[in-house]
């Protein structure tokens, strides 16, 4: 009778253990695989895509800014702080653009290992009103996808550094990727050739100094139009005035921006809104989700707009 | 002479973004002030604050469904503003909370979550814009919503006009000669919603019911009587609207702070200058000699 | 020529926060009669009166009124007046006009020539344009007698309307209320003074021990609510 009984639950037992053990196995497996990833970090959206981009399969990448935020308003949450603390590497911009970064990792206690992308690159000087006072060097160097190449080597050499066994991988993923930003190069280069030299662009935000120097353009970023309040009636009519005197052709989104200024413009000028201009970070989704595709989108809109 | 004049009050005005955003003032400035001595007459002063911050949860709302539509958003925030007053009104019917503190209660509520549905759906940027709005901002729809808006809110004021002023003159007079009374109640609180919904996209929810507001308290010192009241409190906002625009166009500063705190500044002059019941008024009594007759 | 009572109340039980005040009062209050209605503190006056006026509801009994609505008036004790609303005393008298006018209609002027009679009559037409806050007690109660008169009021209500008035009011104000039934008003006038009460009434309605008696002017001795030889129930 108690053998009966004893039979019977070791059989369940054994039962059990088989299911748990078959259930068990795929997330094994893809633990295994997962760890094989490693987690890195980058400050915001354009540089996740190179990370990702160079890194390939070996690599998680997680931006703390992420597509269609505000660099400017950013304010680190808990959330990033958790994501730093389980980083292996950071990807970061420098020449001042990031200027939470330090205090978050104090924070974090990350005491990894750290890229700057921006290592070796000549900058421009700043001429806007943001990001550090005038003289300063000008952060937005990814907009001059020559200046870009050199993030693109920064970040595998940095990837080499940090893991080693995937350095045969890095090397190729980089060098493929370097072919593609100089054919994306060339393609641009060509379609804003048809756009006049003195041609006046509005932007909100004075992100676009690599941009223009790149390719023979002329950016404004007017006081005004970024602020996060609304503009004084003196700022509206200034901009107005610009807009006029410049002979400025066409008026454009941003993506970070709030529409309503530009809207007004457009209303007051009778120019129409030719598009959404990409400067600090990647769309969420379409085909400005990548950086290739948001430099080779900002030359269609632009050229689309503004070529005779 | 002429020229700097021309400079000064006309020369502003070539521009559309101005033309509008004065034309939306003096409309907003012609429906606002009856409702804001209404209140004062009748001790409410600080529900048109509350009901001001009622309204910005259904404003976000509106913006999430639709992003900056004003129509959407100006839906939103008259259903909400109407649920809350009736909201409201039935706590305090229910006993145990008179109507003020019934209010104060729904409009920490609705601010804080107003606040918490734009943050979550949009920037700090959209924040401020709903916040503090942007009379500059004024486009043709917008314009022809709060000229719209403001007209439907003069004529059912005049039509309303006796029963509102019976109302609060004598409630027990009203009730006995109307059966339905408490509608006037409820209509004026309808106006209300519907002028702050008019109100907050030119100057913000925060500061929408300053125009209603400020230049009624300021009226007090000048008239003693009701169409004096508002006559003069509609002239005191037509003046700080119009007024406000100036200074933010000559001065560089935020249109919306300095609408308001002119409307402030005509505050502080008519206390101590007015009429009746000013500094200036209490001084020129106590001169007097007495005279026997 | 007997017209049928503007008020009628039948075994009326009425009570007060959950306390009872007053069982089984019954009466006809006839038109063109003007009848006090007296009691100690407490015995239930202000309380019989809101019942009239359809602001309580009776626990048992019926209150019967002929009268239009909007022809009712009642000035009870504390007024339900804002004092400091900006509105002058011919204003006031002209709010009368509801009955006639509504809320939309405008006044025409002969309305506005009945209002500056009325206010003649009731001596207040010098102090016509100024606001309500700063008239006396007495010019204020005759602004508002003003009122009823506006309204042609059928029945009238007055609780305690010689309270803290001079005696220059009272005199203005007894031969009109008189006057005023005279043309068919029914009124219902709440008093503790004897003289006025004999200047005044035709009928007294007493409240005592949680009932109502009603009794002939002569019957009513003050200063104790003790009436010599009194009724119970049914009117004269």
């Amino acid at each position: 009778m108690l053998m009966n009984v004893l039979r019977r639950v070791s059989a369940a037992l054994r039962w059990v253990t088989g299911v748990a053990l078959l259930l068990a196995l795929p997330a094994a497996i893809t633990n295994a695989l997962a760890a094989e990833r490693m987690p890195v970090v980058a400050s915001f959206s354009i540089l996740a895509d190179m990370v990702d981009n160079v890194g390939g399969e070996h690599v998680e990448v997680t931006p703390l800014i992420g597509p269609d935020s505000d660099a400017h308003s950013y304010s680190p949450s808990p959330g990033d702080v958790r994501k730093l603390a389980h980083a292996e590497l950071v990807v970061f911009n420098g020449l001042r653009f990031e200027g939470w970064m330090e205090r978050l990792l104090d924070t974090s206690g990350y005491k990894g290992a750290l890229i700057t992308a921006t290592e070796g690159i000549t900058p421009l000087a700043h001429e806007g009103h943001e990001h550090g006072d005038r003289g300063t060097a000008d952060p937005h160097a990814w907009q001059d996808m020559t200046r870009a190449r050199t993030y693109v080597a920064n970040i595998r050499d940095g990837l080499i550094a940090a893991d080693s066994n995937h350095a045969a991988d890095y090397r190729a993923n980089a060098k493929r990727y370097l072919g593609k930003l100089a054919d994306a190069d060339a393609d641009i280069r060509q379609q804003l050739s048809d756009v006049p030299a003195d041609t006046a662009i509005i932007t909100g935000h004075d992100s676009f100094s690599y941009f223009a120097a790149a390719y023979d353009l002329r950016f404004l970023a007017p006081e005004g139009l970024s602020t996060a309040t609304a503009p004084s009636a003196a700022r509206m009519a200034g901009l107005v005035d610009t807009i006029r005197d410049q002979h400025v052709q066409a008026l454009f989104h941003e993506n970070m921006t709030s529409p309503v200024a530009v809207t007004q413009l457009a209303e007051e000028t009778g120019l129409p809104i030719a598009g959404t201009l990409y400067a600090d970070a990647l769309a969420s989704e379409g085909e400005a989700a990548s950086y290739i595709g948001m430099m080779r989108h900002n030359a269609r809109v632009l050229h689309q707009a503004l070529a005779p | 002479m002429l020229d700097l004049l021309n400079a000064w009050l006309i020369a502003p005005f070539d521009y559309g973004f101005m033309r509008r955003a004065v034309v939306g003032g003096l409309a907003l400035s012609l429906a606002a002030p009856p409702l804001g001595v209404f209140l004062v007459l009748r001790g409410m002063s600080l529900i048109g604050d509350a009901m001001a911050h009622a309204i910005l949860p259904g404003v976000a709302l509106g913006f999430l469904v639709a992003g900056f539509s004003l129509p959407m958003m100006s839906l939103g925030g008259v259903l909400f503003g109407l649920a809350v007053a009736l909201l409201a009104g039935a706590v305090s019917k229910m006993g145990g909370q008179r109507e003020d503190a019934a209010m104060a209660s729904f409009f920490i509520i609705s601010l804080a979550a107003g606040v918490m549905l734009i943050s979550l759906g949009g920037s700090s940027v959209d924040l401020t814009h709903v916040l503090f709005g942007s009379i500059l901002a004024i486009n043709s729809t917008a314009l022809l919503l709060i000229a719209a808006i403001s007209s439907a809110i003069v004529v059912t004021l005049a039509v309303i006009f006796r029963a509102l002023v019976v109302e609060c003159l004598d409630p027990l007079f009203l009730r006995g000669q109307s059966r339905r009374s408490g509608w006037v109640h409820s209509v004026f609180l309808g106006l209300l919603v519907l002028n702050l919904t008019a109100g907050f996209q030119t100057l913000g929810t925060l500061m929408a019911v300053g125009l209603m507001m400020l230049p009624a308290t300021s009226a007090r010192f000048w008239s003693k009587r009701l169409e004096g009241l508002i006559g003069i409190a509609v002239m005191l906002a037509m003046l700080s609207s119009t007024g406000g625009l100036l200074l933010s166009f000559h001065l560089d500063l935020p249109s919306g702070p300095s609408i308001i705190l002119l409307a402030g500044a005509g505050y502080f002059f008519s206390a101590l200058f007015g009429r009746y019941h000013s500094l200036a008024a209490r001084w020129r009594r106590k001169v007097t000699p007495l005279v026997r007759d | 020529m007997a017209q049928a009572p503007k008020l009628r109340l039948h075994n009326l039980h009425l009570a007060q926060a959950r306390r009872s005040v007053l069982e089984n009062v019954s009466g006809e209050f006839s038109r063109g009669a003007v009848t006090a209605l007296i009691g100690a503190n407490g015995a239930g006056k202000s309380t019989l009166v809101q019942a009239m006026m359809g602001e309580l509801r009776p626990l048992a009994g019926k209150v019967e009124c002929s009268a239009p609505k909007a022809r009712r008036a009642w000035l009870p004790q504390q007024l339900a007046l804002d004092l400091s609303f900006p509105m002058s005393v011919e204003e006031l008298v002209m709010t009368g006009s509801w009955p006639s006018h509504g809320a939309l209609k405008g006044y025409c002027a002969a309305h506005y020539r009945r209002g500056r009679e009325i206010m003649a009559r009731l001596g207040i037409s010098t102090v016509a344009h100024r606001p309500l806050g700063e008239l006396s007690g007495g010019q204020r109660q005759r602004a508002l007698i003003g009122r009823t008169l506006m309204q042609e009021a059928e029945l009238l209500l007055l609780d305690e309307p010689f309270a803290n008035v001079d005696s220059e009011t009272v005199d203005i104000l007894i031969p009109i209320i008189r006057q005023m039934a005279d043309d068919g008003a029914t009124i219902i006038v709440v008093l503790h003074d004897m003289d006025h009460l004999h200047r005044l009434a035709d009928a007294v309605l007493l409240l005592r021990d949680g009932g109502g008696h009603w009794l002939a002017p002569n019957e009513v001795a003050a200063p104790s609510y003790l009436p010599t030889g009194g009724r119970h129930a049914g009117p004269a």
